[in-house]
């Protein structure tokens, strides 16, 4: 059983793609980490794909429980914890707030995951969770695995895999690593960002590639607590960019970003639409708000720029994570860009 | 990584949720620099015919393509890369969104002829033999017929044996590769990579195609290579009138299987294939992941039940001549003109005009 655990993949190494999105020659260059070839379409297949399975490990070593996973999310988070439990053959039970979109119910619950829908917002669905649900199983015969959609470092460990396969792309590319000057990724709670610092602590690149954070305005609760030099909460999420609405940002979030020098830059819900759109027609892909927040930056190099404090050339090159994500149909987007 | 083409992933993808299907695992085509496979045998072609002509020296290449779709942009984009004047000729009936897409790689782009075969007769008559031979080394890009296309778009075997081996897949568990036949440019690369690896006779080929444009199939049926009149599918990409000489004498020495279907089902697959993946597909990409929708139809072919111990290859081969407004669309007119064929009309005293609204009403 363990032998079959450790051989199931449970996320997929991307590729690391170079993209003209500016049209200016003299623009960086720009590679893109394109992490909605996920199994959960978002780069959460890795952290809560090797949280659940460590669990999952863990348990089965130390004795005969069977599993339950539990998670809180109707976005992605919900949805790659769903997909982790399809691969691995383990029962699921999602239990999501009333305002959860219909289809991300029902591609949860087309993998296989028990999907409860109960409660306002995020924080009554996850009470109910806690107390009505992991509260009433029998603790002797099953062990629940709890996933958080990004605030547990065993998640952090599991997206750090991308700078893992980014140095690894640009070694076997033979592409100089000095040459790039940027990390360009969206902030939610900042379970990606902790991800991506963790990664370059480990190849010794946290001081020498600064990464740019990207929220939206309603959403940027790092960029306010780098402002205030304390952590802040928000009172509430007032952006179009779901996936990204955390009222808050982990603690390691705040002082990562202090210690290396993190560069914040906020969108408008517009821009980020706006760039959605183009997006999808330039490339094929679909990609929701809280990911184009990040490509956006490709398409506008001067932010970049602005945010780095100086100029970049076309040897330099700057580095997007495509964070992926699935919660968006072509039809939402169209949609609330009708209603901007 | 390639200067003009890109390595891209093969990954296991589910399309259905049961125990008893074979595996998938997709060639991410669409992550290419123009969108579509046609990146890496265009590519090739340009960069060997530039490096060669730049080795020379005494004369400056210059590349001419007269498709107004993949091959076309594909052509434009490898010239962007490296640096290189394009002139592409493409047909009126190519869409703007096309005509944009080139253009703003820098190439220069004429409109011209009523269909393909025009706007390359156009450009070969008109344009190419009109440029100063003393300076210029022309590079005529088919989109298709061409070794030099086929040997570039073989390197996709490579790759998808290098993942195989780095994902743990044995290759006896590959039981068939899919991909979509339009003249046969991708399916000679993948024959060519087949062989490299002494694959060619082991792993069969199902060749898909889309009702219409189905010249592959019909030639295989015939026996010797047909040419069509008239191309009736919407699959674009698809719609050449023949097939290439190897591609029929490759079909016939390793046995491949052909599978035609509906425009309207694979358009129905594209858009299914976009909820579950967030990818938006052309026609012609759409019939090879079809089969995966549908394996019964790729069972037949291949004349053998799979289980979940199988694995089957799924060439995306990728495109941009499609958006999901343009899927939807065609998608109502067709289902329309699907409806309209299958109403019965007694009462012969209506006119035209009124059996034409009474079907419309019924719809």
């Amino acid at each position: 059983m363990t032998n079959q655990t450790n051989e199931i993949p449970v996320y997929n190494k991307t590729p690391l793609i170079r993209e003209f999105l500016s049209t200016d020659p003299d623009s960086p260059q720009t590679y893109v980490k394109y992490e909605t070839l996920q199994p959960g379409r978002s780069f959460k297949s890795r952290g809560i794909g090797t949280l659940i399975r460590s669990r999952v490990i863990e348990t089965r070593r130390s004795g005969n429980k069977s599993i339950h996973v539990f998670s809180s999310s109707g976005g992605n988070a919900g949805y790659a914890a769903a997909v982790t439990c399809s691969r691995l053959s383990l029962p699921c039970t999602v239990v999501v707030p009333l305002t959860t979109k219909t289809h991300m119910v029902k591609k949860i619950r087309d993998v296989g995951a028990e999907v409860i829908v109960i409660g306002e917002h995020w924080k009554e669905a996850d009470s109910h969770l806690t107390n009505e649900v992991i509260g009433k199983i029998d603790k002797e015969k099953t062990e629940a695995i709890y996933v958080h959609p990004f605030n547990d470092p065993t998640i952090w460990e599991g997206h750090s895999t991308i700078v893992d396969e980014i140095v690894e792309s640009l070694n076997n590319d033979q592409v100089d690593i000095s040459r790039v000057k940027g990390i360009v990724c969206s902030i939610g709670g900042g379970g990606l960002y902790n991800g991506i610092m963790t990664g370059l602590c480990r190849h010794n690149l946290a001081d020498k590639i600064p990464v740019i954070a990207v929220e939206t305005i309603g959403t940027d609760a790092l960029s306010r607590s780098l402002k205030q030099d304390k952590m802040v909460t928000l009172d509430k999420i007032t952006s179009i960019a779901s996936s990204l609405g955390s009222v808050y940002v982990t603690q390691e979030t705040f002082e990562f970003a202090r210690k290396y020098a993190t560069k914040s830059i906020t969108l408008t819900d517009d821009e980020v639409l706006k760039t959605s759109l183009k997006y999808t027609d330039f490339s094929n892909y679909i990609t929701e708000p809280a990911c184009a927040a990040a490509i956006h930056l490709g398409f506008y190099p001067e932010i970049t720029e602005k945010a780095l404090g100086h100029r970049l050339d076309k040897d330099d090159i700057i580095i997007i994570i495509a964070c992926g994500g699935s919660t968006c149909t072509y039809k939402d987007l169209e949609t609330m860009a009708t209603k901007s | 990584m390639s200067v003009v083409y890109n390595k891209t992933p093969l990954l296991r993808k589910v399309f259905q949720n049961s125990q008893n299907l074979p595996q998938f695992f997709l060639k991410y085509e669409c992550l290419q620099p123009s969108g579509s496979f046609k990146s890496r045998g265009i590519g090739n072609l340009i960069l060997k015919s530039a490096t060669q002509i730049n080795k020379i020296g005494n004369k400056k290449p210059h590349v001419f393509a007269s498709s107004g779709g993949n091959a076309g942009f594909a052509a434009a984009t490898a010239c962007k890369t490296l640096n290189l004047p394009c002139t592409v000729v493409v047909p009126k009936a190519t869409k703007q969104r096309m005509v944009e897409k080139i253009k703003d790689t820098g190439a220069n782009v004429i409109i011209n002829g009523a269909h393909w075969k025009e706007a390359d007769i156009f450009l070969k008559n008109s344009i190419m033999n009109k440029i100063d031979n003393n300076l210029i080394e022309p590079i005529y890009v088919h989109p298709f017929d061409n070794p030099q296309i086929w040997e570039g778009h073989s390197t996709l075997v490579d790759e998808m044996i290098e993942s195989l081996e780095s994902q743990n897949v044995p290759l006896t568990k590959i039981k068939g590769i899919v991909c979509s036949v339009g003249g046969g440019g991708l399916y000679n690369g993948i024959i060519q990579g087949l062989e490299r690896f002494n694959l060619a006779n082991k792993i069969p080929i199902v060749g898909v195609e889309t009702k219409g444009c189905h010249v592959f199939n019909t030639s295989l049926k015939m026996n010797k290579p047909i040419q069509f009149e008239k191309i009736t599918s919407i699959a674009t990409s698809l719609g050449t009138a023949n097939i290439s000489d190897k591609t029929f004498e490759y079909a016939k020495k390793y046995n491949t299987k052909s599978v035609v279907v509906e425009d309207i089902d694979v358009i129905e697959t594209c858009l299914n294939y976009t909820q579950s993946s967030n990818m938006v597909t052309e026609p012609a990409c759409g019939a090879a992941i079809h089969l995966a929708y549908h394996t019964d139809i790729l069972e037949k072919a291949l004349g053998q039940k799979l289980s979940a111990d199988d694995v089957i290859l799924i060439i995306a081969c990728g495109g941009s001549s499609n958006t999901i407004s343009d899927l939807e669309t065609t998608l109502v007119r067709l289902k329309e003109e699907k409806s309209l064929k299958n109403i019965p009309f007694i009462n012969s005293t209506l006119t035209e005009g009124e059996k034409h609204t009474l079907r419309l009403k019924s719809l």
